[in-house]
């Protein structure tokens, strides 16, 4: 029987270890372009058990539970490693033991789901028993993943999943598909949930296993993946989304001043627009957006133009 | 807006608060998941999704980066949906949606500040167990470490909870009364007033996706979409 490809790797793994021969996994070390050092004293390092992984990615979750303005993210990250600092130090009254717990309540802070590579590395390097190195590779992995991870994370993939679900809400109340408003609602909080949570919880998963695998290498990883173009792909598509859900509220809100132009009165059974009508709204709508959009881009903040037209209205709703 | 809702949606704003910063961060607390789920509670999921995916598109650029930190759409979503909805039952059925959204809107906008003074409470008070903590780790306490480092979650969830059971009725109470006293014509205002939110809030989205060529990007989805728009309304009803 041929083994379906996601489980080809762990299969060849599963034989290797039955036939004695050592895994990939914990291969000799110093072999590996100088990454990978031997841990003091000369022992064999320890392969994180699986049982410690799973509970790193889990824990991950939690990685922003208590985040504090004095040392942000550094009680989450001490409780997901806690674990692995267990495991490593079994005495619960070893000195060692109460030192790595504290050295892990130092200041942390990065991008929450990218922050699950730097809790497999560390894990890692706590089980080799290299706390200092440990504690070196998250000071220098927390500045680059927190920005590479924000800027996909929360500037690129969460937007764009966003505006995806409105978009997809949009399509499928206008097209009249089952459910009509209360269908398109649910579409639109799916699209949302799906197209972030995906990728993101695939992230962290893969994120634990390679920082357990790598140690400090998993910066490696992050160079193959190419955040930065992705980031600017995602936000192209975000863009394209936008458009499109642009197209649908047009046509939306032309039936509503039409209908109100046509039977005098708001509301009800709006009939549908002449093409006309869409064709003199879309420029005026287009350079609307464009300029919001430029006005923002040079630092305005959205929810104050909010305000700036609220006022407006108010003082119109006054004078009428 | 009865004593079941309340307590739903203080139960919901809990959870939600929780999914935002301490938990996993999986997104349920966006406002175009947010608005829908409080139009479910409220028996109107469609104009959840108007005013939720409205403040999406709004909020699109307010990122949690570093230290800073933004409005709470979370709140401005849970509370603008609210009182959208209980304004639209008190004012009746002569008041059109597309005047009582927008006033909805700007409550959900000035819950979002609030929210926002909430949060950063919050995170200071957490600094509480952080010492706790230290103290704990000094005596090599580390079920107890353990412990203090869930405070957070507990703090998070009952000001959220809070939040929405205080703000939500509020808007309520304040989005029917305030669109009932308009005028037909001011009623008009405020449908020209959502179109001009709209606007903001679909440049908002455009800005936040800062990506080469997104104005090009945008105009072309949006001329196909109206394209599409006008031949489909052709082949269902031709003039």
């Amino acid at each position: 029987m041929v083994t379906p490809w996601p489980w080809r790797r762990a299969a060849r793994r599963r034989a290797a270890e039955a036939s004695g021969r050592a895994e990939p996994a914990s291969a000799p070390r110093g072999t590996d372009g100088g990454r990978e050092r031997l841990p003091a004293g000369g022992k064999r390092a320890r392969r994180l058990p699986r049982r410690l992984r799973m509970a790193l990615v889990l824990r991950s979750l939690l990685v922003q539970a208590t985040w504090n303005f004095e040392r942000m993210q550094h009680l989450g990250f001490c409780f997901a490693i806690l674990p692995v600092l267990r495991w490593a130090h079994p005495d619960p009254r070893s000195p060692a033991r109460g030192e790595a717990v504290r050295r892990h309540l130092e200041f942390f802070n990065t991008n929450p789901i990218m922050a699950a590579a730097i809790l497999g590395a560390a894990g890692r390097l706590e089980a080799d028993g290299e706390g200092t190195a440990a504690q070196t590779c998250k000071l220098s992995l927390m500045g680059s993943y927190g920005a590479i991870g924000d800027s996909f994370f929360w500037g690129a993939l969460r937007p764009a999943a966003g505006i995806a679900g409105v978009t997809g809400g949009l399509v499928w109340t206008l097209a009249g598909l089952p459910g009509g408003a209360g269908g398109g609602a649910l579409v639109a909080a799916l699209v949302a949930l799906v197209l972030f949570n995906v990728p993101a919880l695939w992230v962290r998963a893969f994120g634990v296993a390679a920082g357990a695998r790598l140690g400090i290498g998993v910066i490696e990883i992050v160079r193959r993946v190419g955040f930065p173009e992705l980031t600017a792909r995602v936000r192209g598509f975000g863009a394209a989304a936008l458009g499109l859900a642009a197209a649908v509220l047009l046509h939306v809100a032309a039936a509503h001043v039409w209908g109100a132009a046509v039977e005098g009165a708001p509301g009800g059974a709006a009939p549908a627009p002449p093409a006309g009508v869409l064709a003199a709204g879309y420029p005026i709508v287009l350079g609307a957006v464009l300029a919001v959009a430029t006005v923002v881009a040079r630092g305005i903040v959205p929810t104050r133009l909010a305000w700036v037209f609220a006022a407006a209205a108010l003082a119109a709703v006054l004078v009428v | 807006m009865t004593g079941a809702e309340v307590g739903a949606l203080a139960l919901l704003g809990g959870l939600l608060a929780l999914d935002r910063v301490a938990v996993g961060q999986f997104g349920v607390s966006q406002p175009v998941v947010t608005g829908p789920l409080v139009g479910w509670l409220l028996g109107d999921p469609g104009t959840g999704l108007l005013v939720g995916g409205l403040l999406q598109l709004l909020y699109a650029g307010a990122l949690p980066v570093g230290a800073s930190i933004p409005p709470d759409e979370t709140t401005a979503a849970l509370v603008g949906t609210a009182g959208a909805l209980v304004g639209a039952r008190a004012a009746g059925d002569g008041v059109p949606e597309t005047a009582i959204v927008p006033v909805g809107l700007l409550a959900g906008l000035a819950a979002g500040e609030a929210g926002r003074a909430l949060d950063i409470w919050v995170r200071r008070a957490n600094i509480w167990f952080a010492h706790r903590a230290d103290a704990a780790a000094a005596r090599g306490d580390d079920r107890a470490v353990e412990r203090l480092a869930l405070g957070g979650l507990v703090l998070w969830a009952v000001v959220g909870a809070l939040s929405a059971a205080v703000l939500a009725p509020a808007a309520a109470l304040v989005v029917g009364p305030a669109v009932t006293a308009v005028s037909a014509p001011g009623r008009t205002v405020l449908g020209g007033l959502l179109l001009a939110m709209a606007v903001v809030a679909f440049g908002s989205a455009l800005a936040a996706m800062r990506a080469p060529r997104r104005a090009a990007i945008f105009a072309a989805a949006f001329a196909v979409g109206t394209l599409v728009i006008v031949a489909a309304a052709r082949v269902s009803e031709p003039w």
